[in-house]
């Protein structure tokens, strides 16, 4: 029984979850395979890039974004899976020892007529580094299931 | 306009979408067969950022070689160079173990970058189709990449 419901997401509430400290082993193994820049994937060439130094692919940070999510509050959710993303900004370089956090805000919350079993929740999400510099944002869907199914809300 | 062009392709396995979804998205759905036959997905299946990363992965390694430009040339160093943003990113139908995506992108605007000489800017739109034709994934990217060395492309 998932302790969340798509009731328990009040719009305008801010939290902070979990921590993860990424290491540059963690950098080069994940972009070895899904972004294999030398830029991502060699700390010589990291230094030389437009980033000036070794840094996390953009798609390993929303890897990681999704990580905290799950162990933050998703695994506890009644999560159906995610329509999209509206958005999403990489904002500030992640870069081995940064220790990274989830910000959430609940943008958005409403109901659906034809699936009475879920809401669509919108959220936004930031990961956040040590000296609260914002590496990404972004505008995420997830439906979440109710926990009375097909009640009417005011 | 330029029409899409295809990149790559790719099979997902059972323990390929078990793997990466264990590392960074441990719903029941994309770890544990069981839980998700009860799941609303009736199956085991991908994580959406699984999808992504994977099409990334394809668009870098299809890029075309710079290897006989300087070695500290953007272009090597960084040959689709960096992302600012994507938009309208849908995860449109579910990718399960056995299915082949191919992966495509489609330029829909290229400009020289006004602020940095020799880097270009790009808007994208990028996608992934099932063998039978259906679009599983789709999003619009910006991002700069650097020209090549002079004397090249």
């Amino acid at each position: 029984m998932p302790d969340f419901f798509y009731e328990d997401f009040v719009v305008g509430e801010v939290k902070a979850f979990g921590s993860h400290t990424i290491t540059e082993e963690e950098i080069v193994t994940f972009a070895r395979e899904f972004d294999p820049q030398p830029m991502h994937t060699d700390a010589a060439a990291g230094a030389k890039s437009v980033l000036g130094g070794l840094s996390a692919s953009g798609w390993h940070s929303c890897a990681i974004m999704m990580r905290l999510i799950c162990d933050g509050f998703l695994l506890r959710t009644a999560g159906m899976g995610s329509p999209g993303v509206t958005e999403n900004s990489w904002l500030a370089p992640v870069r081995p020892g940064d220790v990274l956090t989830l910000r959430r805000t609940v943008l958005e919350a409403r109901t659906s007529k034809s699936r009475p079993e879920m809401g669509l929740v919108t959220f936004k999400f930031e990961l956040v580094k040590a000296d609260k510099t914002v590496a990404v944002s972004q505008t995420c869907l997830i439906m979440i299931g109710r926990r009375n199914p097909g009640a009417r809300l005011a | 306009m330029p029409e899409p062009v295809e990149i790559g392709r790719l099979t997902f396995t059972e323990a390929e979408i078990r793997r990466f979804a264990g590392a960074f998205d441990p719903q029941g759905f994309h770890v544990d067969p069981e839980a998700a036959r009860q799941s609303p997905f009736g199956g085991l299946v991908a994580s959406g950022w699984h999808v992504v990363c994977a099409w990334m992965g394809a668009f870098v390694r299809a890029h075309p070689s710079a290897a006989d430009s300087p070695v500290d040339h953007p272009s090597v160093i960084a040959p689709v160079g960096v992302g600012f943003g994507l938009q309208g990113l849908e995860w449109k139908a579910p990718v399960r173990a056995g299915d082949t995506l191919v992966f495509f992108t489609q330029v829909l605007e290229a400009r020289a970058s006004g602020s940095r000489p020799g880097w270009s800017v790009f808007h994208r739109r990028n996608s992934a189709r099932r063998e039978d034709g259906v679009e599983v994934m789709a999003f619009e990217l910006r991002h700069m990449a650097p020209d090549p060395a002079p004397g090249r492309g």
